[in-house]
């Protein structure tokens, strides 16, 4: 298989994922497959100048939105608050 | 009632009003609930609202082709006010703070925005198998899937919920549960239609487009919700009412359609579509596009990178579900490892590993830069057909948990992927013909900004399948 269960937990930690036991072998295979697939792009021919068609697109340095509009609606989507603020897990 | 003109003349004639014709759809809905079409019914607040609106535009007489009519929306674009779960158990209570931009147009027009639409989580998969509210179910045959991902909304529209809906495409995801399930479904060019709202997938694939019965009603959802705005700066201000000259020629990469893997009823109904495009004058041409034989390769790249990176902001602290640990990052790994479901975990895990140190150049920036051929392969077929003709999925609607196998899912999207891959519009289009259960589909490739000639080929082949 191309990527072995350790890559899969190492993959796992990165992105904040937990795997299961009883889970990671049947991921490791199936993640193994779309891997194997997906390699087949080593056999396309690139230019090496990659045309980049996208350009920055800046808005105005101004302030779009009144302080508070979104204050209730967004606090209220939050799992836990504190008053006006979110409360989290301690960090330090 | 199967096109917008037929809803409006109820209204305009006085034999129904805005709010029976509004009752009309959500007991069609209710009807029509084991298909598991819709996920929920929108508040009457917000119903409410866009009824009077529609009533006032009425009476102003500035009311749209849209006013009065209701659609139903794929439940990952924002509806403020309303919950926006992308069918995922990480969003189920999850209350939209704004109105997606599409949203505001459809508002501005006086459209009933009535309810929102089953999805594959996040608008992952093929099929909507993979819903964390379970499966929709094909409208010609309860033991098929519907397609994916915005099955929920081609099979409300096939169900007779409503005549349009919005849907969202980022592989295929309009253009193949449309097929499925009979309807039109295009998907605009890329940066035509306005992401803000749209919950994030794959951010250089994703575009918003509509679903409906009729190719003119999918293209006045289009000139309702298309534009340059202010809040997604990949959108573009272009001018579409160019004269359209058009050559005559339908492209066809026949050598690419022949592969492994059709199905002979998919591969007769496609060419009897051809002879029908002949019987209006069009020649067919054979084209060369050996780029779209990768395309699936760049897709399932590029969209698990993206999606690696949009599916970031899951980690139960400012919104969505959330799961509790000893430490901040057990409590991210908790949340994501319980709310998010295995196809987004997969596609989350394929990301990470391609955009990781030591794989990144050989995957992603390869891929990244393999776009461009396939870009510049259409750009110069481009230069000497209208579109190009192929079928939208090799396989027909197959049974629901018959695809267990992810990859097997994946392949299923060979035609439709190297579109977003260049960013080209693109239509699905019913036939006349049955196979099986299901009617036949073809799909419609025009150049970057060539709605319009997408609208009037796919125009002159819908009168064909009368």
């Amino acid at each position: 298989m191309s990527l072995s269960t350790e890559t899969i937990n190492y993959l796992a930690g990165l992105s904040r994922l937990n795997i299961k036991d009883t889970e990671i072998e049947k991921l490791a295979s199936e993640l193994s497959s779309i891997v194997d697939y997906v390699s087949t792009i080593s056999e396309i021919d690139v230019t090496s100048k990659h045309d980049v068609l996208s350009h920055n697109v800046f808005r105005d340095d101004a302030v779009t939105v009144e302080a508070g509009v979104f204050k209730v609606a967004l606090l209220k989507n939050a799992p836990k608050t504190n008053g006006d603020y979110i409360s989290v897990v301690k960090v330090l | 009632m199967k096109t917008l003109q037929d809803v409006q003349n109820e209204i305009l004639n006085g034999s129904k009003t805005i709010r029976q014709i509004v009752d009309e759809s959500i007991s069609s809905i209710n009807d029509t609930k084991d298909y598991n079409a819709v996920l929920r019914v929108y508040s009457s607040a917000i119903i409410d609202e866009c009824i009077l609106n529609a009533e006032k535009m009425f009476k102003e007489k500035s009311h749209t082709s849209l006013t009065g009519v209701p659609i139903i929306i794929k439940d990952n674009i924002c509806v403020k006010g309303e919950i926006v779960t992308a069918a995922s158990k990480m969003l189920e209570n999850y209350i939209a703070p704004y109105d997606a931009s599409v949203i505001s147009k459809l508002k501005k027009a006086g459209a009933i925005i009535i309810a929102s639409a089953n999805l594959d989580e996040f608008a992952m998969g093929s099929s909507t198998e993979n819903s964390a509210f379970g499966p929709t179910l094909n409208p010609f045959d309860k033991q098929t899937v519907a397609g994916g991902t915005s099955g929920g909304s081609t099979a409300s529209v096939a169900l007779g919920n409503t005549v349009v809906a919005l849907g969202s495409d980022t592989g295929g995801s309009i253009r193949q549960p449309a097929s499925f399930c009979g309807v039109v479904g295009l998907k605009p060019t890329y940066g035509r239609v306005s992401r803000s709202g749209l919950i994030a997938m794959s951010s250089s694939l994703d575009q918003i487009g509509p679903v409906a019965n009729t190719v003119n009603d999918a293209f006045t959802i289009y000139n309702i919700i298309k534009g340059k705005d202010s809040l997604d700066a990949t959108t573009v201000e272009i001018d579409d009412n160019k004269v359209v000259n058009v050559k005559k020629k339908i492209g066809v990469p026949f050598s690419f359609i022949n592969k492994d893997g059709i199905d002979q009823s998919i591969k007769a109904d496609f060419e009897s579509s051809l002879k029908e495009f002949e019987s209006l004058g069009y020649e067919i041409v054979d084209v060369s596009l050996p780029s779209f034989d990768k395309a699936l390769a760049m897709y399932y790249i590029v969209c698990p990178a993206e999606v690696s990176s949009n599916m970031g902001r899951y980690d139960g602290v400012r919104y969505g579900a959330s799961a509790p640990g000893k430490t901040h990052i057990e409590s991210f790994s908790n949340t994501r490892s319980e709310f998010l479901g295995p196809e987004v975990k997969r596609r989350i895990l394929v990301g990470t590993y391609v955009l990781s140190s030591g794989y990144y150049d050989a995957y992603y920036n390869k891929a990244e830069k393999a776009r461009d051929n396939v870009r510049n392969e259409l750009n110069e077929v481009f230069k000497t057909v209208d579109v190009i003709a192929t079928p939208v999925s090799p396989v027909l609607p197959w049974k629901i948990g018959e695809k267990a196998d992810p990859m097997s899912m994946y392949l299923a999207d060979v035609f439709t992927v190297p579109v977003n891959i260049a960013g080209n519009p693109s239509i699905a289009i019913p036939t006349k013909r049955k196979l099986g259960a299901f009617k036949g589909s073809i799909q419609l490739i025009a150049p970057h900004f060539g709605e319009n000639i997408l609208h009037r080929l796919s125009t002159d082949f819908e009168g064909l399948q009368r």
